[in-house]
């Protein structure tokens, strides 16, 4: 296994807090949610365990450091995520077959038995599946159209309606854990934009005000 | 170093790499497109990386740091010279009078140079060659299926991409990155070369969804939510990439750079030059940029 510490990128001096922190953004960028229908799920998921061991890792290694018996509490799960996430793994299902199938990247023996359905039977799942299929093949359009008629179909399944939510807000000019931090995570926000900077001056302006200077003639 | 002057000298570098293996000739194809995908190649790796200043021929006297031969500009030139052969092939194809007789003229040298290219890269020049076959086609027949016809551009690029990385895993990665990209870079183009195409009565997707209309805002409006759909896709594959370095670089091109030459793109206007933004990869080809 590799470093730790290294995985959750922090440096073996970092206080408590900031590997909670670190751990909280890595898992955020992780998410299951990120990577729903998307054909590299078990790798995000893969990643997402590498981190959680990683945590569990330099946590315990710290409580044992603390051996003197001054145990400090700490929260054992970290960041708690939704339970791992597997698109095709549900149980009440007409197409658990075809599931399997998509699971296990084959696609066009998926798309096949999914073609066969005759038309009166295919529900919301049928949709959702032919989405899914689309999507792992790169086909983004089509997919989005796919999982929105789910959606509509089964209004109450929040599996569906996660996955439209998630491409409606990239839709709308979203890019996942955009570093710059417009992201829906949030994500690392990096300096400081314009914005900032003429907020600040603002604010620094109405504090100079308050004690009778003042920084920005004009306002 | 600063991160945006080692991105220029793998441009630069790129660029001395195309005249060792092809000629001087083949410096003119120099674009940041290549350079992109030269710098994705090296932050896989670790390999060490050696920078020298050299003279520029295009600034004789200023001398440049420029990357010096590696794998990763080795591959990208020969890729260069093989998608800009079947590029002069197709504009043979398309074009007529003296602009065909530009391309007939430019034909043998470029094909002497995708001979050498082809020899090393046997496998990427299979791929790109059946999947320009299929673009052909599908155009041919008019497609009018945004995800279908952007498909070949995209799945050659994944190829391209896959070969980045020796591992299963992130050859799975790269190759949905690069899907995304190439389509992404497809559709990007059918809405830059919008209303030349509409001119010359060419093949465009973008004419064909939206009735030929002369209108080229609201036309290159109406492919916005899909091709940010894509590129929120690139971003989900690349944060799953084992990038070693060069992270603030490429972080920068994806999430700043490609939203910004769309919004330019997308609103018709010419893409500037972006201060404090490191990249500029572009749809077109910038000639002279740097080092030739």
């Amino acid at each position: 296994m590799k470093d730790p510490y290294e995985i959750l990128d922090v440096s073996r001096n970092a206080t408590d807090d900031e590997i909670k922190e670190a751990y909280r953004a890595l898992a955020q960028k992780y998410s299951p949610d990120n990577y729903d229908s998307s054909p590299l799920a078990d790798l995000a998921r893969e990643k997402m365990e590498e981190i959680d061991k990683a945590y569990d890792a330099v946590m315990e290694e710290r409580r044992e450091q603390r051996a003197s018996g001054q145990q400090q509490d700490y929260d054992a799960n970290g960041y708690q995520y939704q339970q791992p996430y597997n698109a095709y793994n549900q149980n009440a299902s007409q197409f658990s077959d075809i599931r399997k199938l998509i699971n296990n990247g084959r696609l066009a023996d998926a798309e096949e038995l999914l073609n066969g359905v005759p038309l009166p039977s295919r529900d919301a799942e049928w949709h959702f599946l032919k989405g899914s299929i689309f999507h792992s093949k790169g086909y983004i359009d089509e997919a989005f159209q796919h999982f929105q008629t789910a959606a509509e179909m089964n209004p109450n399944n929040p599996e569906y309606s996660a996955v439209v939510n998630r491409m409606r807000w990239q839709r709308n000019g979203n890019m996942p854990n955009n570093p710059y931090g417009t992201g829906r995570q949030g994500g690392v926000n990096y300096g400081c934009g314009v914005c900032d900077i003429c907020s600040g001056l603002i604010l620094a302006d109405c504090c100079c005000n308050c004690m009778g200077g003042d920084l920005i003639g004009c306002c | 170093m600063v991160e945006n002057d080692l991105y220029r000298s793998i441009y630069c570098g790129l660029c001395k790499q195309l005249g060792r293996s092809f000629g001087p000739l083949a410096r003119f194809t120099l674009s940041y497109d290549f350079a992109f995908m030269s710098l994705l190649q090296l932050s896989m790796n670790e390999d060490c990386l050696r920078l020298e200043r050299q003279r520029c021929a295009a600034n004789p006297f200023i001398n440049k740091s420029c990357c010096c031969t590696n794998q990763a500009l080795l591959n990208s030139a020969d890729t260069a010279m093989i998608m800009l052969y079947y590029k002069i092939k197709d504009n043979i194809a398309d074009s007529h009078g003296i602009k065909k007789l530009k391309y007939l003229l430019a034909l043998p040298y470029a094909k002497r140079a995708y001979k050498k290219a082809v020899a090393n890269q046997p496998d990427i020049d299979q791929l790109i060659n059946d999947n320009m076959m299929r673009q052909a086609q599908l155009e041919e027949a008019n497609c009018n299926h945004i995800d279908e016809v952007s498909d070949p551009s995209a799945s050659s690029l994944a190829a391209i991409c896959e070969t980045f990385s020796e591992d299963p895993s992130q050859k799975r990665v790269l190759n949905r990155f690069g899907y995304c990209l190439g389509r992404w870079v497809y559709l990007m183009d059918a809405a830059d070369d919008y209303l030349q195409d509409l001119k010359n009565k060419a093949y465009n997707i973008l004419a064909l969804q939206n009735n030929f209309s002369t209108d080229a805002f609201t036309v290159r409006q109406s492919i916005e939510p899909s091709l940010n759909l894509t590129l929120g896709e690139v971003a989900s594959s690349y944060h799953l990439l084992n990038i070693n370095r060069f992270k603030s670089i490429l972080d920068n091109i994806i999430f700043q750079g490609l939203p910004y030459v769309q919004k330019n793109v997308l609103a018709g206007q010419p893409i500037p030059k972006i201060p404090n933004v490191t990249l500029v990869t572009s749809t077109k080809e910038e000639h002279y940029e740097g080092s030739i």
